[in-house]
């Protein structure tokens, strides 16, 4: 009996001990965020939508960055670069950098990064936006050199936007399984990828940067706004995307959370039809327009004071921004004495052409304070591929005014007036020499004075003639966990090597 | 010769098993002949209402892009094709099992949807047994018991969840549930505590259609001669309802369940993006407003094929039950 005792006590003790040394308690830091949906790909190369940058952005690497304060172009993969030619430029490729799998990342990877975009057949959407680049080739292992059509100033700002693929590993690979298996050199790698639902990504420890301080990070997507709240209140995620000023309130009043905010390069506008058979062809109408909007009521009011009124259709961060720009006074009496002038004394009709994707209640107010001074707006909503289709129609017999929101992704005015206001862009309904003059010189030189006079004399055609009213700059709202230490970037990358999750 | 429901049936014109298997197996293969005609006359009419509604290629490029740019990826993606041309692609490719690639996603449509449909059969199969199992001896029990407690108050319960749009439903659901009382996750997938909520939102539309069905068919038998007959006998009232009512029952209950399985199918389209469950509600929802044909017509073809068996099994299953029905074509 006592025998039988005393071996119990053993049993009991060595299995006590066999789970002590089973090693210390590890407990890996996780952090779930909630897109607004699911990537639809995570081939770099094959995409233009927010869901799969935000992934995919963790996986690779990109030529360049922009500094997370300033928002000042700075080197990634490439750590220094020189124009030797207006047409020739030249990258240096940081050294010692690896893929996931140990093979090493070369300038000959930077280059077919570039190639592949650039070749018709792989269809890429982001083609539009390297198609200036005749050739990019590695001349050493270490140096890039890309040539360029013509002078291209945006260049850097579009690398900015170039993840760099294995080369190795893409031609080896067909194409589904380079979208489903990413091979990059970034912060995370893949572990699994359950389409429509979640994207799960563990820490690369051998990252060049160093060891990414949350070990795993998993992209959920939570199509819908009041869900991702809940989730946030539930604890199932710790950080959510894209919410609005409603959901400000709900999220400041939680003592576990805390509403994260950043101004973005997306400057919301009306868009006015110059061109088509509208009374606004008439720029005094224009101005009546532009003088019946309350651009502070409407941040104030209806977004929460989370945008910020602009006065031009450029924010100070991008590139050609002119301070001197006066833009457009709330000034009601004025814009009634422009219409009785202009022959609408008695009241005029104007037709907003609009989508579901944009805000309505923005553009109800808008209706609002146009029929302060006698304007009737009738609003005409159509789904988003049919909207497109109207407003870029070369008739111009969309309507009369568009609520828009645009951004670039390159912070400079070539990729926001250029396409908006350039005669014959399919977003324009605009036409002026004078302008036309302006941002063609603007993007067919490196220099930098010239570029911004060209642009200071852009804006102010815009200014006079005014084809569109800037409203706004979107200020970005994030939700996230207490313990959460991340400051929003206005390039809106989610990298999420620069968080931390507290305890 | 036991009295009861069997005197209602008329003298069978051929006897034995061998020949009903007969009859039911060339009525299915008929229903399945019928059934491709309905795939086709199903996906041309997507094929033509996908096209009609725009263009994807406006809807997958940045901002700026120019439009011979547009153009170009038109031109690879096949879209600039004469219509009838895209249309003898689109059937060579039905009939070889291939239906297309996805604009958006890069990767066969039919493979995107069958991935993710294992998800919505999850929820479907959830919410329609939740309903069945809650709504059905619901109802039998408020026909059984007229005016009773059940009848009077569970019921129109029952009846609020038809009148409420399951997108409020949800919400007030996750609210409650998950974020006040911490019982349940408030969203995804994977486990079982995941698929609670979205199956209850789901079933309840569907559980006051079913409750009120079963309710008025067993109302209707009560009346019948045969439960006379048989409370008369003695038989106890119990085996009353369980042996004979509810066979009788079983019909009209059965086709109304059926039915609801395309409510069901176009009832998860909300359900799934409330909770973002990764099913094909939530991908046809997305390939429609990027406008990703080949996946709209993926879905399309998957969802008819799902419903149009089903309803071959419920004629299978009437004649299963009743024996009085025979399948198809009654001359010999």
């Amino acid at each position: 009996m006592l025998v039988k005792r005393i071996a119990l006590l053993l049993v009991c003790f060595w299995l006590a001990l066999a789970g002590a040394h089973a090693g210390p308690a590890f407990t890996a830091t996780a952090l779930t965020i909630d897109l607004q949906g699911d990537p639809a790909t995570l081939d770099p190369a094959k995409q233009y939508d927010t869901n799969s940058y935000d992934v995919y952005r963790n996986i690779y690497d990109n030529l360049l960055r922009r500094n997370p304060a300033t928002s000042a172009i700075e080197g990634e993969v490439a750590t220094s670069w020189k124009a030797v030619s207006p047409t020739v430029w030249r990258f240096s490729i940081r050294q010692g950098l690896m893929f996931q799998d140990g093979t090493p990342l070369t300038a000959a990877d930077a280059a077919w990064s570039i190639t592949r975009i650039l070749d018709r057949q792989f269809n890429s959407p982001q083609y539009g936006n390297f198609n200036t680049i005749t050739s990019a080739t590695a001349t050493d292992p270490q140096t890039l050199t890309i040539e360029t059509a013509r002078p291209y100033p945006v260049l850097l700002a579009q690398l900015v936007n170039l993840s760099i693929v294995s080369a190795k590993y893409v031609q080896a690979h067909d194409e589904p399984d380079v979208a489903a298996h990413p091979m990059g050199s970034g912060a995370y790698r893949l572990v699994t990828w359950l389409r429509g639902d979640h994207a799960a990504l563990a820490a690369n420890p051998r990252f060049w940067r160093g060891r990414p301080r949350i070990d795993e990070v998993t992209f959920r997507a939570v199509p819908e706004d009041a869900t991702r709240v809940a989730d946030l209140q539930s604890g199932r995620a710790q950080l959510a995307l894209g919410l609005t000023s409603d959901d400000a309130a709900t999220i400041k009043a939680n003592p576990k959370l805390q509403l994260l905010s950043g101004p973005t390069e997306r400057v919301a506008y009306l868009a006015f039809n110059t061109l088509g058979p509208s009374p606004l062809r008439d720029a005094r109408v224009r101005e009546a327009v532009a003088d019946a909007i309350d651009t502070r009521a409407l941040a104030q009011s209806l977004l929460g004071g989370y945008a910020r009124p602009v006065r031009e259709f450029l924010t100070s961060a991008h590139v050609g921004y002119d301070k001197a720009i006066a833009g457009y006074k709330y000034d009601p009496a004025s814009s009634k004495r422009l219409l009785a002038e202009s022959g609408h004394a008695g009241g005029l009709t104007l037709v907003f052409t609009t989508s579901p994707t944009y805000d309505q209640r923005i553009v109800q107010a808008l209706q609002g304070q146009l029929a302060q001074v006698g304007i009737n707006v009738k609003i005409q909503s159509y789904d988003f591929g049919t909207y497109l289709q109207k407003i870029q129609s070369p008739q111009h017999d969309w309507g009369d005014l568009r609520f828009g929101q645009w951004s670039c992704a390159c912070l400079d005015a070539d990729g926001v007036i250029y396409p908006l206001f350039h005669t014959g862009s399919i977003w324009s309904s605009f036409s002026d020499p004078a302008f036309d003059r302006a941002v063609d010189a603007a993007r067919s030189t490196l220099d930098a004075a010239t570029r911004s006079q060209n642009y200071a004399a852009a804006l102010q055609v815009l200014q006079k003639d005014i084809p569109g009213l800037p409203l706004w700059q979107v200020i970005a709202l994030y939700g996230a966990d207490r313990g959460l230490r991340w400051r929003p970037t206005p390039d809106e990358q989610l990298f999420v090597f620069d968080m931390t999750l507290g305890g | 010769m036991p009295a009861g429901c069997r005197r209602d049936r008329p003298p069978r014109p051929r006897g034995g098993l061998e020949d009903r298997n007969a009859g039911v197996t060339r009525f299915v293969t008929v229903r399945l002949l019928q059934a491709v005609i309905v795939l086709w006359g199903v996906s041309t009419l997507v094929f033509a209402i996908a096209r009609l509604s725009g263009d994807p290629v406006a809807l997958m490029v940045p901002q700026g892009t120019p439009p011979d740019v547009m153009a170009r990826m038109r031109h690879t993606l096949g879209l600039d094709r004469p219509v009838y041309e895209q249309y003898g692609r689109f059937l060579l490719g039905l009939v070889r099992g291939d239906l297309g690639t996805s604009y958006v996603q890069d990767a066969p449509a039919l493979r995107l949807v069958l991935q993710r449909l294992p998800y919505t059969a999850e929820l479907g199969v959830a919410a329609f047994g939740l309903a069945l199992a809650a709504g059905m001896p619901l109802g039998v029990a408020a026909g059984i018991d007229r005016g009773g407690w059940v009848d009077r108050i569970a019921l129109p319960f029952m009846l609020i969840g038809q009148a409420m749009p399951s997108f409020w439903t949800g919400l007030l659901l996750i609210l409650v549930v998950s974020v006040d009382w911490h019982l349940l996750p408030s969203s995804g997938s994977g486990s079982l505590a995941t698929l609670i909520l979205p199956a209850v939102t789901l079933a309840w539309l569907s559980l006051a259609t079913i409750a009120r069905m079963s309710r008025s068919a067993v109302l209707e038998e009560l009346d019948r001669d045969y439960v006379r007959t048989a409370r008369a006998k003695g038989v106890a009232p119990r085996r009353v309802i369980l042996r004979h009512v509810l066979r009788n029952a079983a019909l009209p209950i059965i086709t109304v369940a059926t039915l609801d399985i395309a409510n069901l199918l176009g009832g998860v389209v909300i359900t799934e993006s409330i909770f973002a469950w990764p099913g094909i509600g939530r991908l046809a929802l997305e390939a429609i407003q990027s406008r990703d044909y080949t996946v709209v017509q993926a879905v399309v073809l998957v969802g008819t094929t799902v419903f149009v068996l089903a309803s071959v099994v419920t004629d299978v299953l009437y004649s299963v039950i009743d024996p009085r029905i025979e399948l198809g074509d009654t001359s010999a």
